[in-house]
């Protein structure tokens, strides 16, 4: 194609009966990209095969046409030209139209066309049919609206009718005449809420890990960690979390998001649903003996999780067993900040002894 | 208390029924706890406020409620924790997150209340 503004306009004839005789002809012809030439009134004055095979049409087909036919709206066209006259247009995306009247979408590079003295002539540009990635763009955008839909109800609506059972419950678990033998199965039912709720929480975080764009930060893991744990603190109220870390405030950070809260907590969490103690232990400790990445490692002492379900666990898909998602949204977190996790046994051969969650990050 | 929750407010009624806490007014969205407020704020200590409602949402409420009395303490409680940052920029003393446990929610109506 050309590349100079000032280039005097390839005729018609030239393109089409010419080009054995002119290997800068064949190469236009031969593009997989479109490549096109109009006058000022958009008359075309040249276009290759991949240009015409876009519209449905053969080269010399197109040298009849204008190209407002393959303008879908007028109002496009003139928001397209009207930045034209400001500057030169890259990769826009637009509709057009096809022979045969269907529509299709269309990446655009376009600029203004001036002769040797710089006088406006005409416009030429390129094109590549991008009517599969637009259709993908618009399922993927329809879909997440969906999924956003359905997350809405779920915060919004279930989360109410949580609340109202929560508070329910609770005013009758209160009842001084509560026979002992309902007590039992009302603080299960409340613990049943309060899973119920986790779900919504982390469904919601993971949607929202997905959907937001990755902008990370310098951040400091005492903080988050010390912020996780009094967050898991007030989930449990009637358990202990005895917290133990090898490093301090301001001593080992990492290149992540707010999320990070979430990662720390979520692993809390696991640790204190699971052990049957009421006073849980966890163990934070890092490990920065590498000079590119740091580890770190997540410690508890409760049931622990067998070796073929280390892996499931992280991987939580439709139809999966697992309640809560929280290590589902642990393992998107941790690709998230780039980093690596794996699940081992505390006590190497003995499972059911409590669980290291072993996690690399490059250093922040 | 204003949510247009109607089984929620039935369900409020019947916890603060008795005890120290009283339900002074039920409104069943913003424009009406502004009405309400304007009428009654002598004898209201603490509003709980739902931010998704109809006619008006809670934090527009909560601005003309400090508007007409900037000393009003509000309580955000919504299903939504990602109103946060909004009903605070608007004045709320406190934002808390459905579903919140009894012990709770009796606590943080305790604490701000005594702010008075």
């Amino acid at each position: 194609m050309s590349t100079n503004k000032k280039e005097k306009p390839l005729k018609k004839d030239e393109n089409t009966h010419s080009e054995s005789e002119d290997p800068y002809k064949t190469l236009i012809n031969n593009m997989l990209d479109g490549v096109f030439q109009t006058d000022l009134e958009g008359n075309y004055t040249l276009v290759n095969k991949s240009y015409a095979e876009i519209y449905g049409y053969e080269p010399e087909e197109m040298y009849q046409l204008n190209t407002n036919y393959t303008w879908v709206s007028q109002d496009e066209k003139e928001l397209v030209f009207k930045e034209l006259r400001k500057r030169d247009i890259k990769n826009i995306l637009k509709r057009y139209r096809r022979k045969d009247g269907s529509i299709g979408w269309l990446a655009l590079s376009i600029r203004t066309k001036s002769d040797l003295d710089g006088k406006p002539i005409g416009f030429e540009g390129v094109a590549r049919d991008a009517t599969e990635r637009k259709t993908a763009e618009i399922a993927q955008k329809e879909a997440s609206e969906r999924a956003e839909f359905l997350i809405d109800i779920m915060v919004h609506d279930l989360n109410n009718i949580n609340q109202g059972m929560m508070l329910t419950l609770e005013l009758v678990a209160r009842d001084p005449d509560l026979p002992l033998k309902h007590k039992k199965p009302i603080e299960l039912a409340i613990a049943q809420l309060q899973r119920s709720t986790e779900l919504i929480r982390n469904a919601k975080r993971l949607q929202t890990v997905i959907e937001q764009t990755i902008k990370l930060d310098r951040k400091d893991v005492f903080n988050e960690v010390t912020k996780a744990a009094e967050l898991t603190r007030s989930v449990f109220l009637k358990k202990k979390l005895e917290l133990k870390t090898n490093f301090g405030r301001g001593e080992t950070y990492l290149v992540a998001d707010e999320f990070l809260t979430d990662l720390f907590f979520n692993l809390f969490h696991n640790s204190m649903k699971f052990d049957k103690n009421r006073l849980v232990k966890i163990e934070v400790n890092t490990d920065i003996s590498d000079n590119n990445r740091i580890k770190i490692t997540v410690t508890d002492y409760g049931s622990g999780i067998p070796d073929d379900e280390k892996m499931r666990v992280l991987l939580r898909k439709r139809g999966g067993k697992g309640s809560g998602m929280g290590l589902t949204l642990v393992k998107y977190l941790v690709e998230r900040y780039n980093g690596t996790i794996s699940l081992q046994d505390r006590v190497q051969g003995h499972f059911n002894h409590g669980t290291i969650v072993v996690m690399t990050f490059p250093r922040g | 208390m204003v949510d247009d929750d109607v089984n929620l407010q039935t369900v409020y009624q019947a916890i603060f029924s008795t005890g120290s806490i009283e339900i002074v007014a039920q409104a069943y969205n913003g424009a009406e706890a502004v009405d309400t407020y304007t009428k009654l704020n002598e004898k209201i200590d603490v509003v709980l406020m739902d931010q998704r409602m109809p006619v008006m949402d809670g934090v527009t409420a909560t601005k003309k409620i400090l508007e007409a009395d900037k000393n009003a303490r509000i309580i955000f409680l919504s299903a939504d924790e990602s109103c946060k940052d909004l009903a605070l920029a608007s004045g709320a003393k406190l934002v808390l997150t459905k579903p919140i446990r009894l012990e709770e929610l009796i606590d943080a109506i305790e604490k701000i209340s005594e702010t008075r």
